[in-house]
């Protein structure tokens, strides 16, 4: 699906080096890093918003390719109403929908009720749930996430996961995911990447998994295991700060 | 402090201020035409209520006028310097020196220009030099301040610079415009007010040519009626400004909202 190879990016410094990484279509694969690593920076070189300074990304089919891309904030208009937000990539793309499909994506986030809604009227899990539905409506096969749960409380923040990880396994869309929490990149993920941080280089590689259920799977030993292992990891990649 | 107090506290100030001005001008029996009492320049705003209304009226018409003409400039300048950096940084400066020259200095000039007997376009184009630069100013800004985040968004969808310009970056900045806006209608009609002042007789007959022609014939209590109408004015301006602004932006902008609780 997607493919970066030999990947350096530097600003005023060295933000990126060295990065080679493979996903496979249909893939959910996480970034784990400290802040300031170039996670961002790599999701942005993911959706062609910029280019590397060196080295290649690439995508298998690139004629089909249709991005979605979740900000950390919601990043909505705040002066269309939640209905209005969610169809804008079909409008700009000049798709002709129906108001089913679009009612259909705001009760896959659960939020049914809000098609006339402001976005000053909703919660922050609301707005983030707006958010999504806006980057699957167009029948995105690469979906980008930016810390996208980072700023929701505990509660909504796994049922937000859940969520999304229901609409993933129907839709099979490839995932690209970007957390600072550890436990949320191995509850989610088929794969865990590690970033070190200046510059950031792909320290640390996991695969999950998985043979129980995700509940049964976030409370078990093993689930613990690969926590502290990744964490250690995490931790010793944090240089020069 | 309820919203009824609000309202009428400033209504009932008035009152006794000109309570005690009439009081004052009586106690010290001052001439009527230095100083009229408030009833003075009443009556004489009934005498003459014809004359001044159409005064008014002429006033008003050339300042929403020149206010539509300048805003459409200004937003059509703030859209090409959105589109094109070099013209923004070698006209932007342009613009500049229209805002920073006195309306008066440069009045002569477009008076000569339009031709004396075309005092009404004179004070048209007087009063749209006026008030252009506001909303220009804050639709630059508006424009400059669009959430990159969802500009983003627009590129990752492959938006065009129309649908950008019409989808993301207007309705973005119509905060910001409506608030050049509001600045501007009041620059409007100081303008208008202004160039008649200097545009003198000619066809015009907007309030200042009464206030000029009453002053002459030491008139002060029609001055004053012509003053206290062209004050109304530029408080109905005002108030036509703010309500149009509540009403595009009562459903979603923040200083609305925090405004209404
Ligand atoms: N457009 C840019 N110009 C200059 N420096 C940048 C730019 N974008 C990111 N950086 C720098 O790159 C580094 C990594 O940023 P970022 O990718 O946002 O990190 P993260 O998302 O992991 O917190 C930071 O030091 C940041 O200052
Ligand atoms: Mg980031």
């Amino acid at each position: 699906m997607l493919n970066f190879s030999n990947v350096h990016m530097k600003f005023d410094k060295d933000v990126l080096s060295d990065i080679n990484l493979n996903i496979d279509s249909g893939e959910f694969v996480s970034i784990l890093g400290p802040s300031g690593c170039g996670k961002s920076t790599l999701l942005r070189l993911a959706s062609n918003l910029a280019k590397p300074t060196k080295g290649v990304v690439d995508y298998i089919s690139p004629k089909d390719l249709s991005i979605g891309f979740v900000f950390q904030n919601p990043t909505l208009m705040p002066w269309r109403t939640v209905m209005e937000n969610i169809t804008l990539p079909l409008e700009l793309n000049k798709k002709k929908f129906s108001k089913e499909e679009a009612l259909m994506w705001l009760a896959r986030v659960g939020l049914k009720d809000k098609e006339k809604s402001y976005p000053n009227e909703l919660s922050g899990g609301q707005m983030m749930r707006v958010s999504i539905a806006r980057s699957l409506i167009n029948g995105c096969n690469l979906l980008l996430l930016d810390e996208p749960f980072a700023a929701l409380d505990e509660i909504t923040r796994r049922k937000l996961e859940d969520d999304l990880l229901e609409i993933w396994e129907k839709e099979k869309f490839t995932v690209l995911f970007v957390t600072h929490s550890v436990s949320e990149a191995i509850y989610l993920s088929q794969r865990v990447l590690v970033l070190s941080s200046g510059p950031g280089k792909i320290v640390y590689e996991k695969n999950i998994s998985q043979y129980i259920s995700k509940e049964e799977f976030r409370e078990s030993k093993e689930f613990q295991a690969i926590n502290s292992e990744i964490f250690e990891k995490l931790k010793s990649g944090v240089n020069n700060e | 402090m309820n919203k009824l107090s609000t309202y009428f506290s400033p209504i009932i100030a008035l009152c006794i201020i000109f309570i005690i001005w009439e009081f004052l001008v009586n106690l010290f029996s001052i001439q009527l035409y230095i100083l009229p009492a408030p009833t003075d320049i009443f009556l004489s705003l009934n005498d003459n209520l014809r004359e001044l209304l159409l005064a008014t009226l002429n006033t008003l018409k050339i300042t929403l006028f020149a206010f539509l003409i300048a805003t459409l400039i200004a937003i059509g300048l703030a859209i090409i310097f959105s589109l094109s950096k070099i013209l923004e940084i070698s006209l932007y400066p342009i613009t500049v020196i229209f805002q920073v020259t006195p309306v008066v200095a440069i009045a002569p000039l477009i008076i000569i220009w339009v031709g004396l007997d075309n005092a009404e376009m004179a004070i048209l184009i007087l009063s749209v030099i006026v008030a252009f630069f506001p909303v220009l100013a804050n639709t630059n800004l508006g424009f400059r301040s669009v959430d990159k985040n969802l500009k983003e968004l627009f590129l990752i969808n492959r938006a065009s610079k129309w649908q950008t310009l019409i989808k993301l970056n207007l309705p973005y900045a119509t905060p910001y415009i409506l608030t050049g806006m509001k600045t501007s209608i009041g620059l409007a009609l100081i303008g208008t007010v202004v160039a008649e002042f200097v545009a003198g007789t000619g066809s015009s007959a907007g309030l200042s040519w009464i206030i000029i022609e009453s002053g002459n014939r030491l008139d002060i209590a029609k001055l004053f009626s012509a003053l206290i109408l062209l004050v109304l004015s530029g408080i109905f301006l005002f108030l036509l400004m703010s309500t149009i602004e509540y009403s595009i932006l009562r459903r979603w902008h923040q200083s609305v909202k925090e405004n209404e609780s």
